[in-house]
């Protein structure tokens, strides 16, 4: 009897045709989704990215992984409790049909959030902290930040924005910012600026207005067109290189092209390319006169245990736009291991940056590779590698020591954070 | 669960076990199963004699159920060293009583350098090794507080099941003279 019975668990321990439990270990990745659905509390909310996202999962075979990955996105959109995947049996043999019932009732819209916490062993802490609030299709943020690693100052102050998520059509989206800062200098740039031939403005606060509106070209593509107005309190260091006191308006109209797409399954891929352009002048009755070019790419692959993330920036910049709006590398984020105030204290007018991030687990390495400089100065190309602990992508958690490669002495930078 | 509730079988110089009545296709990982999910399940099988911070022997496994939705059958899948270098040992259309003795039945400890006279005492754990939940810790906006202090004021996985039985004292010579007997 034990014989006949071990034989029957031989003969049912042949795998299925079209299912390799080597790959997958789920019987039920062997069928066919029909379809799918969401129901439950708040679907209404559901955007219209996510539900083509869910639409990309019919016709295709079971993926459990992914199903849970998108009932945790779907999750996030709704604001509510949990997500829960039902799987079940379809119409047609060998076809299952695929349910995320959405429980729970609706999630408090309020959230508090740290989008930057970052110490950097020569610059110092960096960090800031908002608040979110949605009600129907608004959202209002408020935070304040004192920030040293991505500008050229060290500024500190309130921000504050309000969205409206759908202008008539979900395809049109709202959003007004205003922040107030204090800014301080360190002391290279003010050392720089007394010897620059373009007499930077040192101002010591700067308040911030931009309201912009995106539309939705093509999913998902994306375009922002808007206008900012920077209020510059200027001062003098006594260096002969700042104004005198006073106050200075930098207006400037720009747009922005975004497209960012993702994909999951056996490989989650995320790619985020975007081109922006900001022109000030005299139309729009600004003190300073510029136009800043900036093209960035984002590529993040995540495939079992390794993730890997390219990051690239291009940027250049005509006329003598404010400190503020300069490019700046040598931070948490770009050429890890150097100090930004050695690279340029005033920033850059043109910038060539690229960075790959590899990740095993929670074991990451990274090389960095860019140049910052001006239309009158040489090219002078940077190299900067390091070794830590976090996960390489967006949410890049990082504990690191970053190393400028360089002849002669290298010192090491720590980083420890996260920027979102 | 008794300590009678585990008999303990010897097999090709192995010490398995047999235990029908712990059925861990239940609770939350039955739901999870019925809902087309792939539950995972450790295993541990320890013998002991004397301090049971000793063990004379123990084996760790991992088996993956599921439950087929059309046939309405189980499947197990043995997972065997990295996910490089898998050699998965699969068997499907089992009730989910088969499917419970066939991972018990797949999990031994090697007798080597246990002495037939030997008192011996052998338990079995099984743990529910659920999806980790995810937490939405992490957003386009950064770290969420809310989330934060949410996941430090619960207990850690409160979703897993365990099961423990235990068998003993018995004897390795009792063992093989049994195995003989069938």
């Amino acid at each position: 009897m034990t014989r006949i019975a071990i034989a029957l668990l031989f003969l049912s321990s042949l795998p299925s045709f079209g299912w390799n439990p080597e790959e997958q270990p789920n019987v039920n990745s062997r069928y066919t989704v029909e379809s799918v659905h969401v129901s439950g509390k708040r679907t209404s909310r559901l955007t219209e990215n996510m539900r083509r996202e869910l639409e990309t999962v019919v016709g295709t075979k079971l993926d459990h992984g992914l199903l849970d990955r998108m009932a945790t996105e779907i999750k996030r959109e709704l604001r509510v409790e949990g997500v829960s995947v039902h799987v079940a049996k379809g119409s047609l043999p060998g076809q299952v049909a695929v349910e995320f019932l959405a429980e729970g009732g609706r999630r408090q819209d309020f959230d508090i959030n740290i989008p930057k916490g970052v110490y950097q062993s020569r610059q110092g802490w960096s960090g800031g902290i908002e608040t979110h609030t949605a009600f129907g299709q608004n959202e209002v943020a408020l935070g304040v930040i004192n920030d040293g690693d991505s500008g050229v100052d060290r500024f500190a102050g309130l921000k504050a924005r309000y969205e409206r998520n759908s202008l008539g059509t979900s395809r049109i989206k709202m959003r007004v910012e205003f922040d107030s800062y204090h800014d301080q200098w360190n002391s290279s740039t003010l050392a720089a600026a007394a010897r620059s031939h373009f007499s930077p403005d040192l101002y010591r606060s700067r308040q911030h207005v931009e309201p912009s509106v995106t539309v939705v070209l093509a999913e998902p593509l994306t375009l922002t067109v808007g206008v900012s107005m920077d209020v510059l309190d200027s001062q003098s260091y006594g260096l002969g290189a700042a104004r005198s006191s006073g106050i200075t308006l930098a207006s400037a109209a720009g747009g922005a092209l975004r497209f960012h797409e993702r994909w999951t399954g056996d490989m989650n891929q995320d790619l985020d390319a975007g081109y922006s352009i900001r022109s000030a002048g005299a139309a729009l009755a600004s003190d300073a006169t510029y136009t800043r070019h900036a093209l960035n790419l984002g590529y993040h692959i995540e495939r079992g245990h390794s993730t890997v993330a390219i990051n690239v920036l291009a940027g250049r910049i005509t006329g003598d736009a404010p400190l503020y709006d300069r490019f700046v590398l040598g931070n948490s984020i770009t050429l890890r291991g150097w100090n930004k105030y050695d690279l340029d204290p005033l920033g850059g007018d043109r910038v060539m940056h690229a960075s790959v991030d590899y990740s095993y687990r929670w074991l990451r390495v990274f090389y960095d590779a860019g140049a910052i400089w001006d239309a009158h100065t040489a090219v002078d190309p940077k190299q900067s590698a390091g070794a830590g602990i976090g996960r390489a992508g967006k949410d890049g958690f990082l504990v690191a020591a970053a190393f400028p490669l360089r002849a002669g002495h290298i010192e090491p930078m720590f980083i420890v954070g996260f920027n979102f | 669960m008794l300590a009678s509730e585990i008999a303990v079988r010897w097999r090709n110089e192995e010490i398995h076990v047999v235990a029908p009545k712990l059925h861990f296709i239940s609770g939350n990982s039955l739901n999870r199963l019925k809902d087309g999910a792939a539950v995972p399940f450790d295993f541990q099988l320890m013998a002991w004699s004397g301090s049971r911070s000793t063990p004379l022997g123990r084996a760790f496994e991992r088996f993956v159920i599921s439950y087929d939705v059309w046939e309405e059958k189980y499947s197990v899948t043995k997972l065997r060293g990295s996910a490089a270098a898998r050699e998965n040992k699969t068997i499907t259309n089992l009730t989910a009583t088969a499917a419970e003795a066939w991972c018990i039945d797949n999990i031994a400890v090697p007798a080597s350098g246990i002495s037939n006279d030997q008192p011996l005492y052998v338990r079995l754990e099984v743990r529910s090794a659920e999806a980790k939940a995810s937490t939405g810790l992490v957003g386009e906006s950064g770290i969420s507080l809310p989330r934060l202090i949410e996941l430090f004021s619960h207990p850690a996985r409160p979703e897993q099941q365990r099961w423990a039985v235990e068998a003993g004292p018995l004897k390795i010579e009792d063992l093989k003279r049994a195995a003989r007997g069938t």
